[in-house]
């Protein structure tokens, strides 16, 4: 009897190991099977994403080569047109080169030269292609650009060419080999990785500097603000006064100084930054940035939350007190000239006139709060940089030449006279008219000096962005 | 024996733990951006107001009691695959205006505003939100403008969708971050930075003292600290 209990109770037993045992082998069987169809997944999603990044590759260097070969062209043209067509694929491949090159997982260290090299070369060839248009040739120092330009296109497609040479003898760019390493390879180059280009951000690293007509020249970096230059350098304890002055001392409860512009960093507008608290507030609510030299107020924003009420100003209400907002700081007969509503604010352009003449360059932003009228943001970078005393040029074309340079079928309502910016920052002297066309408002600047169309804008109008008459 | 019982037992629950874990973060990692609905579990004055309005039309037999349970999942079944709707039994927008409920008006205000914002704003108010929500105003606006300025240097790509997903250029980014709808704070902060307000004083990088672990971004000057980031140009 005994011995067939224990019989029964090892059986049992057994059963119930083999139990034990199955339940781990099915649960060992459907881990692993799920790890086997996510590490398949995982291999999928890899491939779609190198297949990616070799697209934008190949691409790149086709684009570059195209480059290459046309810059190699333009010195055969001889009229005009003929550069004006080149230029505009240059103009377009280049940008185009760009963009793929950016969209490759290198770091940014090893690839911004290559990347402001094409930035540079399609904003130039724009410029180039503008100026033929115009029927100008190019002059002496266009082309010697141009064959610099050309010298280092031939060194980046050369360096693309040999990566794509060492893949063609077999080997594999691996894609997320490069997106590790970046940062190594930027630091020492003893790593050979296929597909680096470490080596064309070594040969573009003393890249001269390129002036020309357009937004990316490097003239625009290096512009130096036209208010601050030659002014005075005030102390931190001034620049607390200037900040009481321009909020008003009696809403004041306490100034912070949070911090200054380091003196190593170069083309930036050196400025102490505070921050303030209001007497109903108890944490700050306002920064404020006054430049070292001169001690103006660059910018002022205020983010405290307001409770919206029902009471709410209409947009001519608030210009009103922008206006006196801006007379009361000294800036004097400044003109509103666009609005933009978002929720229970509004911000507006300003710009000043003088003598008749709109100075758009001279931008002052305001920012007014809906709820009650107080002035919540100031924003004057543009008026900083740009405001001076212009030598306007001679005006040689009448408001009735101008008007026949545009279309019949632009109805004008309003003509200005106005200086404004181009993309290059360069600044033009134009007729500002303002209509309709097909029942879009739209803006045409026409040269007062060459009746050239300098600039077209449509104005995208609606219930929260608004533009003055 | 019995220690073999033991190791047995802790493998098994390992392992169960390992199959939950992987189907968990399957489940868990795509943030999906929330949708008005209301369904099992749902309370609250709209539940009311569907149970009211399906009670008047015969639909539901409970209690206007504001609580969504399983007469009210069967009411709204029935209500839609009597009215041609998906009968899923989850009260969304559809079913919602069919039965005429308004829904709730913050909500409306907040989805309406979002897509007035326009794409510029949304993208930037994304990465803001994604990179530094836990960052005072000011640096969030700073993060924005330092978006715009890569737009405007030539070292970058020259679209605003461009720098945000360069590769390795944000972590936001790269961790899928950018992806959850960004809060009113950021918003503003990206119409601040888009209207020209740029507290870092042009500033093309920032980085995190504390984490960054790259050695070449110590090599940028630094323009400006606010908050947890320092603001650089090269």
């Amino acid at each position: 009897m005994k011995e067939k209990n224990n019989k029964l109770y090892e059986w049992k037993k057994r059963l119930s190991s083999v139990h034990m045992y199955s339940i781990i082998i099915i649960i060992f069987a459907l881990t692993l099977g799920f790890g086997i169809y996510q590490y398949k997944q995982k291999l999928n999603y890899r491939q779609y994403l190198q297949n990616r990044f070799q697209q934008a590759f190949y691409e790149t260097i086709a684009y570059v080569d195209n480059v290459d070969k046309l810059l190699a062209k333009t010195k055969l043209t001889n009229s005009p047109e003929q550069s004006a067509s080149i230029f505009a694929q240059i103009w377009k491949e280049a940008s185009s080169a760009q963009e793929n090159l950016g969209e490759l997982p290198y770091h940014h260290s090893s690839v911004s030269s290559a990347l402001k090299f094409l930035s540079q070369l399609s904003d130039f060839s724009f410029s180039m292609t503008n100026k033929a248009i115009d029927g100008f040739k190019l002059d002496e120092e266009d082309w010697e650009k141009v064959s610099r330009l050309q010298m280092y296109a031939q060194t980046l497609s050369n360096e693309l060419n040999n990566i794509s040479s060492e893949i063609n003898d077999g080997n594999r760019i691996d894609w997320e080999e490069i997106e590790k390493a970046g940062e190594k390879l930027a630091m020492d180059d003893s790593t050979k990785i296929i597909g680096s280009i470490s080596e064309v951000s070594k040969q573009f690293q003393d890249m001269p500097t390129l002036i020309y007509d357009g937004p990316f020249s490097d003239h625009i970096e290096r512009m130096e603000p036209r208010m601050t230059r030659d002014k005075e350098t005030i102390t931190k304890e001034e620049g607390e006064k200037i900040v009481e002055n321009f909020i008003g001392k009696d809403k004041i409860s306490s100034i912070k100084q949070t911090g200054e512009t380091d003196t190593k960093a170069e083309y930036v507008i050196p400025v102490y930054s505070y921050e303030v608290t209001l007497k109903d507030q108890e944490d700050p609510t306002i920064a404020i940035d006054v430049t070292k030299q001169g001690g103006y107020v660059l910018w002022m924003l205020n983010y405290t939350e307001k409770e919206s009420s029902d009471k709410k100003l209409s947009l001519e209400e608030a210009r009103k007190k922008a206006e006196e907002f801006l007379e009361e700081k000294e800036y004097p007969n400044m003109q509103p000239s666009y609005y933009e509503k978002v929720d229970n604010t509004v911000v507006i352009n300003f710009a000043p006139k003088e003598n008749n003449v709109i100075m758009y360059p001279d931008l002052i932003k305001v920012k007014v709060s809906m709820d009650d009228g107080e002035i919540i943001g100031f924003e004057s970078l543009g008026y900083i940089m740009m405001h001076h005393d212009r030598d306007l040029p001679e005006i040689k074309i009448s408001e009735e030449e101008a008007r026949s340079k545009i279309t019949t079928d632009f109805e004008i309502k309003k003509v200005n006279m106005a200086v404004i910016p181009l993309e290059s920052k360069r600044e033009v002297f134009c007729y500002e008219f303002k209509g309709e066309y097909e029942n879009n408002p739209f803006i045409v600047y026409i040269n007062v000096e060459s009746g050239k169309e300098e600039k077209i804008l449509q104005v995208i109008q609606n219930e929260n962005s608004v533009l003055t008459q | 024996m019995k220690l073999k019982k033991i190791t047995l037992g802790i493998l098994t629950v390992i392992m169960i733990g390992n199959l939950c874990f992987a189907i968990w973060i399957n489940k868990v990692t795509p943030k999906n951006i929330e949708t008005i609905s209301y369904t099992w579990g749902s309370e609250g004055d709209v539940v009311k107001e569907i149970q009211e309005k399906l009670k008047k039309w015969g639909y539901y037999k409970g209690n206007v009691d504001g609580k969504y349970g399983y007469k009210t999942w069967q009411a709204v079944k029935d209500f839609q695959s009597k009215n041609g709707l998906k009968a899923d039994g989850i009260a969304g927008e559809q079913t919602l205006s069919k039965i005429g409920i308004q829904i709730p008006q913050d909500s409306i205000n907040k989805k309406s505003n979002t897509s007035s914002y326009s794409k510029d704003v949304y993208l930037i108010a994304a990465a803001i939100h994604g990179e530094g929500r836990g960052e005072p105003y000011i640096g969030q606006v700073a993060i924005g403008a330092v978006i715009l300025n890569r737009v405007r240097h030539p070292s970058f790509p020259n679209s605003i969708a461009g720098v945000i997903y360069q590769p390795g250029a944000f972590d936001a980014v790269s961790d899928g971050q950018i992806n959850l709808q960004p809060g009113d704070s950021a918003l503003k902060a990206a119409r601040d930075a888009l209207n020209g307000w740029d507290p870092t004083g042009g500033a093309i990088y920032y980085w995190n003292p504390a984490t960054a672990k790259s050695k070449w971004i110590w090599s940028v000057p630094i323009t400006k600290t606010i908050g947890k980031h320092v603001f650089g140009k090269k």
